[in-house]
């Protein structure tokens, strides 16, 4: 994997590996209990212990099911090592879980959990709620010996600073790409597509088949969170990366970097050429700001021309169907390509062994295919690199925040993260995607799947809504919906998209307590 | 005298545990979100007097604009709804003669408020479905082909999708509380009726709905309260959109609270509702009333 620096993998304290059978995943054979083996295998990991005194206890109420076995082992492993400390592991339906978290974090108090999965509430940091990570990653890691961060993915952590600030800690990520019906394709004489155009040439044969050539989840959560959404996130950063120099922090910024920015080309042929290098947000906000950047000019209306476009082979009726619709018109073989994230492999596998043999039928993934028709020069589309399990922490005394944070050093090493890939693959649990931490071997029949959802970078700026700011993503989702409905021209929603953006940038402003020099920092009172 | 005062402090005594409950849980937060509609109060943030601010905004917001005439036509589909399918059922139900088949009937009818809405919801949300709905397999079952649609993912059919929820609208607290109605008419006026010439529809309309007055006032009430307060169902069903095509003030409210964190906006939005709810109930049961009396 292209995105892991050389120190993700170096020298870490790699714990022998059984490799799991794909009989074993899909039958599920017995949950054997590796804790035994586990335990004090590494010296490493063996005591530092944590800041021990009675009765303590650490809540993770996290919706990331698929690692339940493996959090609990890995709880009651912590739990061993650090007599007096109890980590309760609490798995959240999905349904439901933002407006859980939008209200019992605010509200304080023993309700609030410890860890969660942040990017299930968005804004939560800059309104002073979480803890600002930056300090503790720079310290070792008691359990790895090694600089925290440097057993963390750096292209995900600079990806998803606030102000500058780490805001919570990446253990895998998720990625989209296109499924495929392989027996469909076969059928017509298609190949997987090697562009844009090929791909949409291909649907028209497919149509002409009398089968839908795209299943598209369109509704409101798609846009906001999902499928649509992630269209034009992907075509917004390539149509857009190239003005990465104007957002970087320069000379004399608070967060420049030299080692970072100093040196910096851009280069489009390189996906991962911007990944580590500083943004500033004031810039960007200025550059909204003062129109120097624009979402009504003629990159923008190329977007979602093409979008659009791309829309007239979606399913009928898209904006009325939802994620499961969409799966199951593929699942159906009613549809011959669906644009899904890596979590639905575990999901796809699982069905097609659950359907009788005559339903069932060959599929594969290809990436999104590079754009070759249009006027500016659009280098490939990369990834748009969905955090999957990010698990932030709940500000609250600095001794549970140490606490909670003891405990998270020791969930994201090496030995942790063998251990959930692990009994996720027992238990027949979906991976939702690669995992970030090394150390963690996923099975080759799986990985073949994962792979082209790697290597192609991820997407540096959106703008699906100004900086996730979630008023502004809901009243471009809103707008979205009515152009590709018909019901607004591509010049009026522009308008109205150019509009939106601007007036979120006070919002903006207001929420991070910006002062929109960049040259002070403007921190959250959250380094408590 | 001894034993009334002492009656009366038992009765309170048993009253104050749940009255203090109701303080706390439900009059206390309203009190609270009165205060605090006239603030600016951001998650994680204390709240900040500013007066009337929040009322200007709702004033120029266009989203909240456009959601007002979709919460017109749900009120009245539903007022229409409410007014129309169920007392037709209950007369029908009264006017069987077998008490066997009326009480069977009767429980039919009823039977399916155990449902938890959710699952109704989901379960419409199917039927309507655009790819593989019911309701277009239906369709294309007897030649109307050329009718289906992705009724929630249209922006001309999705608010007519979610009145159309619930079809054909008959069962529920609706018909139980007209039957209680029925049932309450002595036979000794319908025979009048009778005698009179009155019967089937004419009764209806001249006699039964007279005297249901105090009913129909009652689910008016009732249905303006479930109407402007409900957002739970357009949330599942296709979350305001497509486009604002459903959006509906509460769901604003629960966007501005619960998803932008503008707490105090949409506290402002919570006691706008909270006034036109009241204002419109308290109307409607006044008008009743004089009606009554005017008879």
């Amino acid at each position: 994997m292209k995105e892991a620096t050389p120190s993700h993998n170096a020298g870490s304290p790699a714990l022998p590996t059984s490799r799991l059978s794909r009989r074993t995943f899909l039958k599920g054979a017995g949950v054997a209990a590796a804790s035994a083996a586990l335990s004090g295998s590494s010296a490493l990991l063996s005591p530092p212990a944590a800041p021990q005194s009675a009765s303590r206890q650490i809540v993770l109420a996290t919706i990331s099911a698929n690692y339940r076995e493996g959090f609990e082992q890995v709880a009651r492993e912590y739990e061993a090592r650090n007599p007096g400390v109890r980590v309760k592991v609490q798995i959240m339906p999905a349904n439901g879980y933002e407006t859980w978290l939008r209200t019992q974090i605010p509200g304080g108090g023993s309700g609030a959990p410890d860890l969660f999965n942040a990017n299930y509430a968005w804004g939560m940091y800059e309104r002073g709620l979480t803890v600002n990570m930056s300090p503790f990653i720079e310290q070792r890691n008691p359990y790895t010996g090694r600089i925290w961060q440097e057993t963390l993915n750096a292209q995900f952590l600079e990806k998803f600073k606030v102000g500058g600030d780490v805001t919570f800690v990446p253990m895998d990520f998720i990625e989209i790409a296109f499924y495929y019906n392989a027996d469909i394709f076969q059928s017509l004489g298609l190949q997987p597509p090697r562009t844009w155009e090929e791909m949409l040439r291909h649907a028209e044969r497919i149509r002409s088949a009398g089968i839908i050539p795209f299943a598209v989840p369109g509704n409101a959560d798609s846009y906001w969170a999902g499928t649509v959404g992630w269209m034009a996130r992907f075509f917004s950063d390539a149509y857009t990366r190239h003005l990465v120099p104007m957002f970087l922090s320069q000379p004399g910024d608070w967060d420049y970097d030299a080692k970072k920015n100093a040196g910096f080309k851009l280069n489009l042929n390189d996906p991962y050429n911007d990944a580590y290098v500083v943004v500033n947000g004031e810039r960007l906000l200025q550059a909204v700001q003062s129109g120097r950047l624009r979402f009504d000019d003629a990159r923008f209306g190329e977007i979602y021309a093409h979008i659009r476009t791309f829309s007239r082979y979606w399913q009928r009726g898209f904006h009325g169907a939802n994620n499961q619709t969409a799966y199951h018109l593929f699942l159906t073989r009613r549809a011959a390509m669906l644009l899904e994230t890596s979590a639905t492999i575990g999901q796809m596998m699982r069905d097609m062994e659950d359907l009788p043999p005559s339903a069932r039928f060959q599929w594969q993934t290809f990436p999104i295919p590079p754009l070759t028709s249009s006027q500016f020069r659009i280098p490939p589309f990369r990834g748009v690199g969905g955090p999957g399990t990010v698990l932030g922490v709940v500000k609250k005394s600095p001794e549970q925040v140490k606490l909670t944070m003891d405990f998270l050093m020791f969930l994201t090493t090496p030995h942790a993260a063998k251990i959930l890939v692990e009994q996720a693959v027992r238990n027949r649990r979906p991976l939702i995607g690669p995992m970030l931490i090394p150390g963690a071997e996923i099975p080759d029949f799986i990985r073949r799947y994962f792979r082209p959802f790697e290597g192609r970078g991820f997407e540096r700026m959106s703008f699906r809504g100004l900086m996730d700011e979630q008023q502004s993503v809901w009243e471009w989702t809103v707008w979205a919906q009515r152009y590709m409905d018909g019901r607004l021209t591509l010049p009026e929603f522009l308008q109205r998209y150019q509009k939106l953006m601007i007036e979120a940038v006070p919002r903006v402003i207001a929420m991070q307590k910006l002062d929109m020099n960049p040259k002070t920092r403007d921190r959250v009172d959250s380094a408590k | 005298m001894n034993r009334g005062r002492s009656s009366w402090a038992l009765a309170l005594t048993m009253l104050l545990p749940t009255l203090l409950l109701l303080l706390l849980f439900n009059y206390l937060p309203a009190m609270i979100g009165l205060y605090r509609a006239f603030t600016r109060w951001e998650t994680g943030e204390p709240p900040r007097w500013t007066g009337l601010t929040n009322f200007v905004m709702m004033a120029q917001d266009e989203f909240l604009r456009i959601s007002l005439s979709n919460q017109l036509l749900l009120l009245i589909a539903n007022l229409v709804k409410t007014l129309t399918m169920p007392l037709l059922v209950a007369e029908l139900l009264m006017s069987l003669r077998s008490p066997r088949w009326q009480y069977l009937l009767r429980t039919a009818f009823i039977l399916p408020m155990v449902v938890p809405g959710m699952v109704t919801m989901l379960l419409w949300a199917f039927i309507y479905d655009g790819s593989i709905g019911l309701l277009n397999q239906i369709l294309e079952l007897f030649g109307g082909g050329g009718l289906t649609r992705a009724w929630l993912g249209e922006s001309s059919t999705a608010l007519l999708a979610i009145v159309g929820v619930g079809f054909p609208w008959a069962g529920g607290l609706s018909l139980l509380i007209y039957l209680a109605g029925l049932t309450s008419i002595s036979h000794d006026v319908w025979d009048s009726c009778a005698l009179d010439g009155a019967t089937g529809w004419r009764r209806v309309l001249m006699v039964d709905l007279p005297l249901l007055r105090p009913q129909v006032r009652l689910l008016m009430t009732l249905t303006i309260i479930g109407t402007l307060q409900d957002f739970g169902s357009i949330l599942i069903l296709t979350g305001g959109g497509p486009g604002l095509a459903t959006h509906v003030p509460a769901l604003h409210m629960y966007f501005q609270a619960f998803r932008f964190g503008h707490l105090g906006y949409a506290a402002a939005i919570g006691l706008t509702l909270f006034v036109v709810i009241f204002t419109l109930s308290v109307f409607n049961q006044r008008l009743g009333r004089k009606r009554e009396e005017s008879l």
